[in-house]
């Protein structure tokens, strides 16, 4: 099955690069002899995940990690909410962090262990912490436009005469909404609460020309091929076009991140070691590693000089990057995502 | 010879393995899963009030029925006259049928339904063919739309519609047609009144068959579909894995459940005295 994570997650390719070395901080001590189960999404960003934070955890502290997986969002649903907490760390999607964190499942970040200083406040989180993030972004054929007649704002994407031709944007009311409501003019520090019969009017103006992506692979074939040639898309999709060839152009202007935070369960074993493991996922060389094999974007703003340089404009921590772009807002979504997807759907079959 | 109970008895016992299996790890749960359509968040019929609450849950009902209906309309279609030839042609033409028939079986179905993409794009293979040939000088839209979900789960479902059918056909008397037309039908009339009617547990099984597969879909939906082609089984994913509501979740899959039990019952009464008829 396909869940739009998943997708994002196995899809991006491996690109060689220098692999740094990793320096370890710690604030957790030894733990010789102890063992922890990590769970993350598989495929290539597992094998990164492993051997930037993994890797280096057993040798800095002596402690055994185990890789289970693939996650996914029902399984930890369904092991969490039956009393299970056989996986002790796990990198999980936002919405489930917020929900299972609301039913009481996870534990709040021990602090102490895990030094949150190390990333923006806006990525910290009660239950959790982000270990990277993702950005929506405005993506367009370079064959349709070119530099100059390119669509460089959400206002551009959304009109129709002077940028004609097909757009694409996620089937998800996540980040879409968003975008609407930026094309229309709101500002992004008054996005949230969300103004969704708003944004559904603005995206009424480009319905009938829009295709809906239900997974990022999907997406991104769609703007190769050239079924689309203007729209929103995840940036390391994109970044993951243009290395294999494809014309394109993005626009950071109006990026909506996203994150992928790690939590532990309330009913996991070893807390202390499950939550040292986190803080060494936040070391900005460890962080610096994985983007460099999967180009997914550290949290750590500190990583970034780290990263190889051909690398750094694709990543939405960067500082230019960061300044044109807003964070979706775990909590709007955590409360009102039922009712919202509900008339998104609908909005959508209409 | 008189009838040995004792073996007949024993035999029945063969069943115990699978039915216990069946039981413990699929009806077990199932009706645990269904209960929870009415104890979440509390007891009651809160889950089942999301059909009355929005417009969504009806059109995706909707189309789930539609889609379901006109897929199964089309293997029938299609699958008919091909299991037909199977089994009525020599032994080596039909084992390269079957197989032909099989191979799409055994890829996965995430990788024919991206090839179904490759295909049928504005710019793809179709498409261009047509124009370059002059056909046509705009693309058609061939996915994205209804088009492309009802070609790509066609696809998919057309070995479920045959191999019932030839099961059935092959065991057919070939002296039928010929017998018929000996006491004068003419070939249409001889297919219609005979071979049609004795085909008809076939067109029964594959036709519940797929129709069956049909209503659970949502892979071949959500990469072939466009926004008005939602299925329940995507509403059903949404429900649980984005949404974490296994309240509705389990609401609008129970309702499936009823549902698909309705249709093949009355679809099964149907049928069952329309051989009546036939044979008489």
């Amino acid at each position: 099955m396909i869940t739009r994570r998943t997708a994002l997650k196995l899809g991006a390719s491996v690109f060689a690069g220098a692999v740094l070395p990793a320096g370890v901080s710690l604030a957790g001590g030894d733990f010789k002899g102890h063992r922890v189960v990590y769970a993350t999404w598989g495929g290539d960003y597992e094998r990164a995940q492993v051997a930037a934070y993994c890797d280096t955890f057993e040798k800095a502290t002596g402690a055994d990690v185990v890789i289970e997986g693939p996650v996914s969002n029902e399984k930890v649903r369904v092991m969490l909410e039956s009393g299970g907490a056989d996986w002790q760390v796990i990198c999980i999607d936002d919405g489930v962090m917020y929900d299972l964190g609301n039913k009481g499942l996870l534990s709040e970040v021990d602090t102490n262990i895990v030094d949150v200083t190390r990333i923006p406040e806006g990525l910290r989180y009660k239950y959790g912490v982000a270990v990277d993030l993702g950005a929506l972004i405005i993506v367009y054929s370079k064959k349709t436009f070119t530099e100059s007649t390119a669509p460089k704002t959400w206002s551009d994407v959304f009109d129709v005469e002077k940028f004609p031709g097909k757009r694409l944007f996620s089937s998800a009311p996540n980040g879409t909404l968003e975008v609407a409501l930026l094309a229309d003019g709101v500002a992004p520090n008054a996005l949230y609460p969300l103004d969704v019969e708003r944004a559904l009017k603005k995206l009424d103006t480009i319905k009938n020309q829009t295709i809906f992506y239900d997974s990022y692979s999907q997406g991104q074939q769609l703007v190769v091929d050239g079924a689309a040639v203007l729209g929103g898309l995840f940036s390391n999709r994109v970044y993951t076009a243009v290395k294999n060839g494809a014309e394109l152009g993005a626009s950071w202007e109006g990026n909506v991140r996203n994150i992928t935070p790690l939590v532990v369960p309330k009913a996991a074993a070893e807390q202390e070691l499950c939550w040292a493991l986190v803080n060494n996922m936040l070391d900005p060389r460890n962080q610096a590693m994985v983007a460099n094999e999967i180009a997914v974007s550290p949290s750590n703003p500190q990583a970034i000089e780290f990263v190889k340089p051909e690398l750094v404009p694709w990543l939405p921590a960067n500082a230019e990057n960061n300044a044109k772009g807003v964070t979706v807002d775990i909590e709007f979504w955590g409360a009102n995502g039922a009712l919202v997807t509900e008339r998104w759907q609908e909005w959508l079959l209409t | 010879m008189p009838v040995d109970h004792a073996a007949q008895d024993a035999r029945r016992y063969l069943v115990l393995p699978a039915a216990t299996i069946v039981v413990v790890f699929f009806i077990v749960p199932v009706i645990w899963f269904l209960m929870r359509s009415f104890s979440e968040p509390g007891w009651g019929l809160q889950n089942y009030q999301v059909f009355f609450r929005s417009s969504v849950y009806a059109r995706v009902a909707w189309n789930t029925l539609v889609i379901s209906l006109s897929v199964t309309g089309a293997c029938l279609l299609l699958g008919y006259p091909l299991a037909f030839t199977m089994a009525h042609v020599r032994p080596s033409v039909r084992k390269l049928l079957m197989f032909a028939i099989l191979i799409p079986l055994w890829t996965s179905l995430l990788v024919r339904s991206f090839a179904w993409m490759v295909l049928l794009q504005d710019n793809g293979i179709v498409n261009d063919f047509l124009i370059w040939t002059g056909v046509i000088s705009e693309p058609l839209p061939l996915i994205y739309n209804r088009t492309g979900v009802l070609l790509g789960m066609v696809q998919v479902l057309l070995p479920f519609m045959i191999l019932p059918l030839y099961s059935v056909m092959s065991r057919m008397d070939p002296g039928l047609l010929p017998a018929a037309s000996t006491l004068g039908a003419k070939p249409a009339m001889a297919f219609m009144r005979v071979y049609v009617p004795l085909s008809l547990p076939g067109i029964l099984s594959g036709s519940s068959l797929v129709f069956v597969l049909c209503l659970g879909y949502y892979v071949t939906p959500a990469l072939l579909g466009g926004r008005g082609d939602t299925m329940i089984g995507q509403l059903i994913v949404l429900q649980v894995g984005e949404l974490g509501n296994w309240g509705v979740a389990a609401a609008l899959g129970f309702t499936l459940l009823v549902a698909t039990i309705a249709i093949s019952g009355v679809i099964f009464l149907l049928t069952r005295n329309s051989t009546r008829w036939r044979i008489r």
